[in-house]
């Protein structure tokens, strides 16, 4: 199960994502025990995202999922692994294009060797670089702390 | 005997007579039945008569008595008043006396007082008059000296005054100069911490020129550059 939840939180790069999908989560919780001959896929469609309701057909298609306890049970697992993985904020001073999140993302897994979620606020005062913070610490690498620090 | 024993006294007697008329009158009757009416009018006129004038006689036997008895309480009343009138004319006399003695006293006593004053007011003038005779001549005797003494003190006094002035002119300017000294102080001190106000204003002016001018130099590939620079910097640094 634990390789699925990876498999599944791959997906989920900002934390915008992950707010949306523990939302999600909750709205199949709710009607997983409405109209239980009608299987929750299709209780689904147009109340989550595509990817979502695709995700969960999948496990439909495995037999072991099939039953509503086996999926309120995934479901309350899979909230709590996601509330589990670290968060880090960086501040930067442009509006990020997908492909950089994803690079960033990437360099994270290589660099961190485990996945986090990435928190990001745009800031132009801060010129260039990054304000980084993770696990209740933060550093300044921005390019206006160093303009600072040259007129000090 | 007082107003109401005469009454009835005199009330005893009217009753008693009348008994006898009303007794004669039934024994008459009954006795002879002769006696004739004219003597009958006669007897009870006689009776009446009698017994008016007795009437008469005793009211004014009473009538005298109570005007010899008011007499004598108001003979009484008047020797009273004769003896009360008395004492207080001697006692006012008394008085009068007992005042006369005091003020010749008194005015024996201020006139002693006033002569032991003029006394010792002349007594005194004497010797203030001595004493002012023998001032003048130690002044006679010694005018010169003390004319030059006086001199030497005035000098004194003028010396000492001019110094006492230089002092506290001399105190005066320090504690000016002191003032003026602190207030230059001050000024300087308010000149510097305006002027770093100032030098902190225009730097504070020329980072965020700096700041826009580079941020807005800057493309997308070198944000993101720098970004990537900066995970790395952390990542050296240990941050993560």
């Amino acid at each position: 199960m634990e390789k699925l939840f990876e498999k599944l939180a791959n997906k989920i790069i900002t934390k915008e994502d992950l707010i949306l999908i523990l939302e999600e989560i909750e709205i199949a919780k709710n009607l997983l025990f409405q109209k239980p001959e009608i299987l929750l896929s299709e209780k689904l469609k147009n109340k989550v995202s595509e990817s979502f309701k695709k995700e969960i057909e999948n496990l439909e298609k495995e037999e072991k999922y099939i039953s509503l306890e086996k999926f309120s049970e995934f479901f309350d697992n899979f909230k709590e692994f996601l509330l589990k993985i670290p968060i880090v904020k960086l501040e930067i001073a442009f509006e990020p294009r997908e492909s950089f999140i994803l690079e960033i993302n990437e360099w994270f897994k290589k660099n961190l060797g485990k996945k986090v979620i990435l928190d990001l606020f745009v800031n132009p005062k801060i010129v260039g670089g990054a304000k980084i913070e993770y696990q209740g610490k933060w550093k300044d690498y921005s390019l206006s702390k160093k303009i600072e620090k040259i007129y000090e | 005997m007082d107003e109401k024993g005469i009454l009835i006294y005199l009330l005893l007697i009217f009753w008693g007579l009348l008994g006898i008329l009303i007794l004669k009158k039934s024994f008459e009757k009954e006795r002879d039945l002769k006696i004739s009416q004219k003597l009958e009018v006669f007897i009870e006129d006689a009776v009446k008569k009698e017994t008016q004038k007795i009437f008469q006689e005793i009211q004014k036997r009473i009538l005298d008595e109570f005007l010899k008895q008011q007499k004598e309480e108001i003979d009484v009343i008047h020797r009273k008043v004769l003896e009360i009138l008395d004492q207080q004319k001697k006692q006012l006399s008394d008085f009068y006396q007992k005042l006369e003695e005091k003020r010749e006293s008194f005015e024996s006593a201020i006139k002693k007082e006033t002569e032991d004053f003029i006394y010792s007011l002349l007594k005194e003038k004497e010797t203030i008059s001595k004493k002012i005779e023998q001032i003048h001549k130690i002044l006679e005797t010694e005018k010169d000296e003390i004319a030059k003494e006086m001199k030497i003190k005035g000098e004194n006094l003028i010396e000492k005054f001019e110094e006492k002035i230089s002092q506290l002119l001399n105190s005066l300017f320090e504690e000016i100069k002191l003032k003026i000294s602190e207030k230059e102080e001050e000024i300087e001190n308010y000149k510097k911490r305006k002027i770093a106000e100032i030098e902190k204003g225009i730097y504070q002016m020329i980072i965020e020129i700096a700041k826009k001018t580079i941020g807005k130099s800057i493309d997308i590939s070198t944000h993101e550059k720098l970004v990537m620079e900066a995970l790395e910097k952390a990542k050296k640094e240990k941050f993560f």
